[in-house]
């Protein structure tokens, strides 16, 4: 049976994901070898590092290697496709993520209340799209449940919203 | 042996350790009937909090959750076909061929109390075996326990799903991860940029929590497509549908022992655990069976199998974690994690320095055991309404959690940015087709593997000829030859496939 599709090697997700390990790997070489690899004693400090970015070099390097050889790459192996059907939303992805950063970025400034309320108010209402009644509640059992379980069952010190707005 | 039993009781049965183990138990069942959210995820964002427990609570509560899963993920498999843990993949092959006969209560009649004495046993045996094994690991010195962490990683590695390289990649950056921070031998920072935060490490917690809960929530933000409808099977309601009769117990006693047995020895090899030893058992049971016609359309020793071994394997594979410090799978990687959160290695001095830790922890899974069957069996119906639960609720409900998880190791919002980083990596990691598991086991084992392996060279004056003078490591270090030379020698031996001059192939 022939297979029919043909793309790009290089758009490829054993390609991709080689080359950065490979840049990853060099990165490591580069860095071990500042620091001493072997002296009178024996290995120091340098010694695993290099190994460990000696296999990681070998390893994608064959990878990558393996994957350009086999000179064709099937649908989904494409960076682009999930379960080689459906394109993936990477808007979606970006935003989700950008929220979550932002939660990161602002629990120490305003406190978690705060921060984990807007969180989880904009994920629900404006990427889940779920109801006002839905979100409302879910905010308000999952922060109260979690403000009692983490802070006064497990003595969690999380920042405070209110004295920080005071 | 009995006064160490005695011991371990007095210390489980205590009332907050019975707290702990039925938490453990219930959050287990919840996590293993929730596809997608296994007991690695979940113990990986516990993992921070279990620092302000006291140890032996904080394994018994972990311990119960991973247990625990193994009983949530058959109700799911049998009831909805939709497996809940990887472990119960197998069970949905016959078990919900019972149910859709009208004989689920049996199923998961026969797969629970198959599950109690399969975990029963595995306790008795890690009672038994353990302590034996721990006095034959203080022979191990430095050369003997590089080489086992060598064929652990290796067996991690060749033994998973998927591609080898790939599993090599991963089990090389995991070694890279375990560098960061202070050398333990000369104190000097490797790898931390001036990082305050990184002088002392990364912290198992941080890259767990990030990998399995923050990368699966990244890559599930990314898919949008509606859950698939499924056939629904009635419920059992009575208990007395759940009991298996005479002639049910006459078809499942044999492989419920046989899967006890060999998830049990499948349990203790790295990179075994309860997902191959449930399909072993379901190969084993398929091959003796007189009539293997029957499996696949309902036949019951194709649930008591499988499920006494991925039962027994859990148990298993706490021997190599307790005696040699060495964990066989992720999550024992995990619970490695939270004997280091607390300053304690499991090892050969562990029975020695906290035999209450010990058997503490063992006697636990006698008493979870018993919650597990008490609680389960009359609760599923309970349990099975958690599937209801839409996962694009319950992802910033988790992502909630990790955050506080992260934030709580050192207070400070730094450890959250790194966790966001480490769940860009679990992205990538679920994106490319890489597995997790080999990262996660060679970080915690890499900074043991430094230690063991710069001690053995300095002891030697840099001569690796002492692994040919220490027959045990000599043993391992061959183990580790024919694992690796075997599947390359197939390879180059391998028939090439015929191709076309362009380069397409022809099957």
């Amino acid at each position: 049976m022939v297979d029919p599709e043909r793309k790009k090697i290089w758009n490829s997700k054993e390609f991709i994901s080689g080359s950065l390990l490979f840049a990853m790997g060099l990165f490591v070489l580069i860095e071990s070898l500042v620091l001493p690899i072997w002296n009178l004693t024996g290995p120091q400090e340098g010694f695993f590092p290099l190994l460990v970015a000696v296999i990681m070099i070998g390893a994608s390097l064959t990878l990558v290697y393996k994957t350009v050889r086999s000179g064709e790459i099937r649908g989904e192996s494409m960076l682009s496709e999930v379960g080689g059907k459906e394109k993936c939303n990477m808007p979606r992805l970006l935003l989700y993520a950008s929220v979550l950063l932002l939660f990161s970025l602002l629990l120490e400034r305003v406190g978690f209340l705060a921060s984990g309320m807007l969180f989880l108010i904009m994920i629900l209402k404006f990427v889940e799209k779920q109801s006002w009644k839905i979100t409302l509640w879910i905010v308000i059992i999952s922060l109260l449940v979690s403000y009692l379980v983490f802070v006064n069952f497990l003595g969690v010190p999380l920042p405070k919203t209110i004295p920080k707005l005071l | 042996m009995l006064e160490n039993l005695a011991l371990g009781f007095s210390i489980s049965l205590s009332p907050e350790n019975l707290l702990f183990c039925l938490i453990g138990c219930t959050l287990g069942t919840m996590i293993g009937v929730l596809p997608g959210l296994g007991p690695t995820a979940t113990i990986a964002m516990l993992l921070s909090f279990t620092y302000k427990l006291d140890l032996t609570s904080a394994l018994i509560m972990l311990a119960g959750i991973y247990y625990g899963a193994q009983y949530g993920g058959t109700i799911t498999s049998i009831l909805l076909k939709l497996p809940g843990e990887s472990s119960t993949v197998v069970t949905v092959i016959d078990g919900h061929q019972m149910a859709l006969k009208g004989m689920a209560g049996k199923a998961l009649g026969v797969a629970g109390f198959g599950s109690f004495i399969a975990g029963t046993a595995g306790t008795l045996g890690l009672s038994l075996l353990a302590p034996s094994l721990a006095q034959a690991s203080l022979m191990f010195g430095p050369p003997e326990f590089t080489a086992l962490m060598i064929l652990g990683l290796t067996l991690v590695i060749y033994l998973g799903s998927g591609s080898t390289l790939k599993a090599v990649l991963m089990g090389a950056l995991g070694l890279g991860l375990g560098v960061i921070g202070m050398d333990h031998v000369t104190a000097s920072e490797r790898f931390t940029f001036g990082s305050q935060t990184l002088v002392e490490g990364v912290n198992i917690g941080i890259l767990a929590m990030g990998v399995f809960g923050i990368g699966e929530i990244f890559y599930m933000a990314e898919r949008t497509e509606e859950r698939a409808k499924r056939d629904s099977v009635k419920c059992p309601r009575r208990l007395m549908e759940l009991l298996p009769d005479r002639r049910d117990w006459g078809a499942s006693i044999m492989p419920i022992g046989r899967g006890t047995v060999l998830g049990f020895f499948l349990g203790i090899i790295p990179g075994g655990g309860a997902i191959i030893s449930s399909f072993a058992s379901y190969a084993l049971e398929k091959k003796i069976s007189r009539s293997p016609d029957r499996f696949g359309k309902g036949a019951i020793e194709g649930v008591a199998g499988p499920e006494s071994a991925n039962n027994s394997a859990v148990n298993g594979a706490m021997i190599p974690l307790l005696t040699l410090g060495i964990p066989s799978n992720v999550v024992m990687a995990l619970l490695l994690g939270a004997f280091m959160l607390h300053g304690v290695t499991p090892g050969p001095f562990i029975l020695k320095e906290h035999p209450d830790v010990f058997w503490g922890l063992i006697t636990s899974m006698y008493i979870g055991n018993l919650i597990l069957i008490i609680q389960n069996i009359p609760g599923i119906k309970v349990f099975v309404k958690l599937i209801e639960v839409p996962s694009n609720i319950l992802s910033p409900l988790i992502a909630l959690i990790c955050v506080i998880g992260a934030y709580s190791i050192n207070n400070n919002h730094v450890d959250v940015l790194l966790m966001m980083c480490f769940g860009g990596l679990g992205y990538f990691i679920r994106k490319f087709d890489y597995e997790p598991a080999p990262l996660l086991l060679a970080f915690v084992l890499g900074p043991m593997l430094e230690k063991s392996l710069r001690q053995t060279l300095i002891g030697s004056q840099g001569s690796l000829l002492v692994f040919l003078e220490r027959p045990l490591a000599l043993v391992l270090l061959v183990i580790v030859s024919l694992i690796i030379a075997i599947p390359i020698m197939r390879e180059i031996f391998k028939q090439p496939h015929r191709s076309t001059s362009k380069g397409t192939h022809i099957h």
